[in-house]
């Protein structure tokens, strides 16, 4: 059934990284990807993989569950490595000469750098975030660091009001959508077969009771909202109020060691090989 | 004369999410029969494994293991025809209202007849019969199915399942969230459609009160498995068990029982208000006359 897809990703677990502020896990994340772009040279790249590997043991997420996140992006990942080890021309001679293809030593290494980049950053923006933030602990986080933004007239509060209630309506549409398809399938409907425009008008049956239904569900639960005084975000208080600890500044600090690390690795440790 | 099954379910078994986190065994080891010509009654508590059931029944869900057998044929010996399964095991599923989407009420009760392929005469004179079973006037059939009220809408998606004339037809739920006249009415109706048909019905239900009056036979789900078969009398003469998993027996039968208990010889299998008064009035001492 198509409800049994997990939505967000979110792994509930009690790990230093579930308890920190989402404010701070945003904040740790893009300190993550501009760090893991700082790498330049070969010694750094290692030391964001081990990164990436301590960031996931003390996660508690399962290496099975980091694996099978970075499947849909493999095709992205070997793709760019296919152009970068064909298409780079380097100084030094070709180490490989096949009629018109020329590998060179830069193309490798090249081809290396984006990949283990590229699943350094998949990896480690999961287990800081998707993986460990539960969907409305990241829009409240979301909100809240958004909120200077308010003085500039944008309706952050709206914004995030709606992106909750989106996350928490996906699993019901997904329900709905599937007892839908099983109840025009009972009359015979076919979703299954023939060519792309009869599945497209095979679909009809199943999306209009499902925008009919989801207007309806809209009219409920805004009445549902007013009737329990929504009025939007002015004067609004908050249940839990965030609140940043010692943990979420030893993190940060972490995490800003982990971006000079690899900018003194490319200073002083320029081994084996340095990218420009 | 031996009486042939409709449809049976041999050892079935189903497990949802399969090797996750969140398995969870939906049917266990299963054997049920529906006799042909009767108005069966399936009841169980939400998550009893009743929905799950219905839906093997026609070929929605495939069974882990064990085989559903139409007619005496397993439908899933040939998997590339279970559209034709569909079309003579009817499923209206619960609040089926939220189904319809057609332009008219006329086109939506068609899109059954129409998938089976039928030519437009037949469509139009099964479309016209189903509505008239159901209770819609003519003049709703060219309306939008949307400007209706609920209990038309409902009606509507009836009409739609029984338009495709099915051998079986199973309703999931149907006078959920009616009113009692509402209920009576639905029910009424597919009791007087199954008796002039004379093809198998079967009711999901979790009101005791409702099957034991529609229902020749009921069969009783709890976790997964069938907990209890039978008349509606040999089902309800356990009604401590029942109460146990939380169905109880109609309050009706229920006070027979008690009857019983204090040594009141009274039948045990009346079902509504109206058969125990029936009773009741015949063991009251007459004064002369009416006993009322």
């Amino acid at each position: 059934m198509i409800k049994d897809i997990t939505l967000g990703q979110f792994f509930p677990g009690q790990s230093v990284i579930h308890r920190l502020d989402p404010r701070m896990k945003l904040i740790l994340m893009i300190l993550f990807i501009v760090g893991t772009f700082l790498a330049k040279a070969a010694l750094s790249f290692v030391l964001c993989v081990l990164f990436t590997l301590f960031l996931i043991l003390i996660s508690g997420i399962r290496l099975s569950v980091i694996i099978k996140g970075l499947k849909p992006i493999v095709f992205v990942i070997l793709l760019t490595a296919f152009f970068n080890l064909f298409l780079i021309k380097g100084e030094d001679a070709p180490l490989l000469e096949l009629g018109f293809i020329k590998i060179y030593r830069d193309g490798i290494a090249y081809a290396v750098m984006i990949a283990v980049r590229i699943i350094c950053i998949i990896a480690g923006t999961g287990v800081l975030l998707t993986y460990t933030t539960s969907p409305i602990a990241l829009t409240d986080g979301l909100e809240q660091l958004l909120a200077p933004l308010k003085k500039l007239k944008l309706p952050v509060h709206d914004f995030s009001m709606m992106m909750t209630m989106a996350l928490r309506f996906i699993p019901t549409l997904i329900e709905e959508t599937d007892r839908i398809m099983n109840a025009q399938k009972a009359r015979g409907a076919d979703f299954s077969s023939g060519g792309l425009i009869k599945r497209a008008k095979a679909l009809i049956p199943v999306m209009i009771p499902l925008f009919v239904s989801s207007f309806h569900r809209a009219e409920e639960l805004a009445v549902a909202m007013e009737c329990r005084c929504y009025r939007g975000d002015s004067g609004r208080t908050r249940m839990t109020k965030l609140k940043t600890s010692a943990r979420d500044w030893i993190s940060l600090a972490v995490m800003v060691a982990f971006c000079a690390g690899n900018v003194l690795i490319n200073i002083f440790l320029p081994l084996l090989y340095v990218f420009d | 004369m031996m009486q042939m099954n409709a449809l049976e379910l041999r050892n079935i078994t189903y497990t949802y999410s399969k090797k996750t986190p969140f398995e969870k065994i939906a049917l266990n080891n299963v054997t049920v029969a529906f006799e042909k010509g009767k108005i069966h009654g399936l009841i169980g508590h939400t998550g009893s494994g009743k929905s799950t059931l219905v839906q093997m029944m026609n070929g929605l869900l495939a069974p882990d293991s064990g085989e559903v057998l139409l007619f005496g044929k397993d439908i899933w010996s040939e998997p590339k025809k279970i559209s034709a399964v569909r079309f003579r095991v009817g499923l209206v599923f619960q609040y089926p209202e939220y189904q319809l989407f057609e332009e008219t009420v006329r086109r939506d009760i068609a899109f059954g007849p129409t998938n089976m392929g039928l030519d437009r005469d037949e469509i139009a004179r099964r479309v016209e019969s189903a509505a008239e079973f159901v209770g819609l006037s003519p003049e709703l059939l060219d309306r939008s199915p949307f400007e209706l009220s609920g209990g038309q809408k409902r009606r509507i998606a009836l009409a739609g399942v029984l338009a495709m004339e099915p051998e079986v037809l199973i309703l999931d739920e149907p006078a959920a969230g009616l009113d009692p006249m509402g209920r009576a009415d639905i029910l009424g109706g597919i009791r007087s459609y199954q008796r002039q048909r004379g093809n198998t019905v079967i009711i999901v239900s979790h009101s005791m009160e409702d099957v034991a009056v529609y229902c020749d036979r009921l069969t009783v789900m709890k976790r997964g498995e069938v907990f209890a078969e039978g008349s509606c009398a040999e089902v309800f003469r356990r009604e401590r068990e029942l109460t146990e998993i939380g169905l109880g027996v109609p309050q009706i039968t229920r006070l027979t029982h008690i009857l019983r208990e204090r040594g009141i010889s009274i039948r045990d299998d009346l079902y509504t208000v109206e058969d125990v008064r029936v009773e009741l009035a015949k063991m009251l001492p007459r004064k002369g006359g009416d006993s009322r």
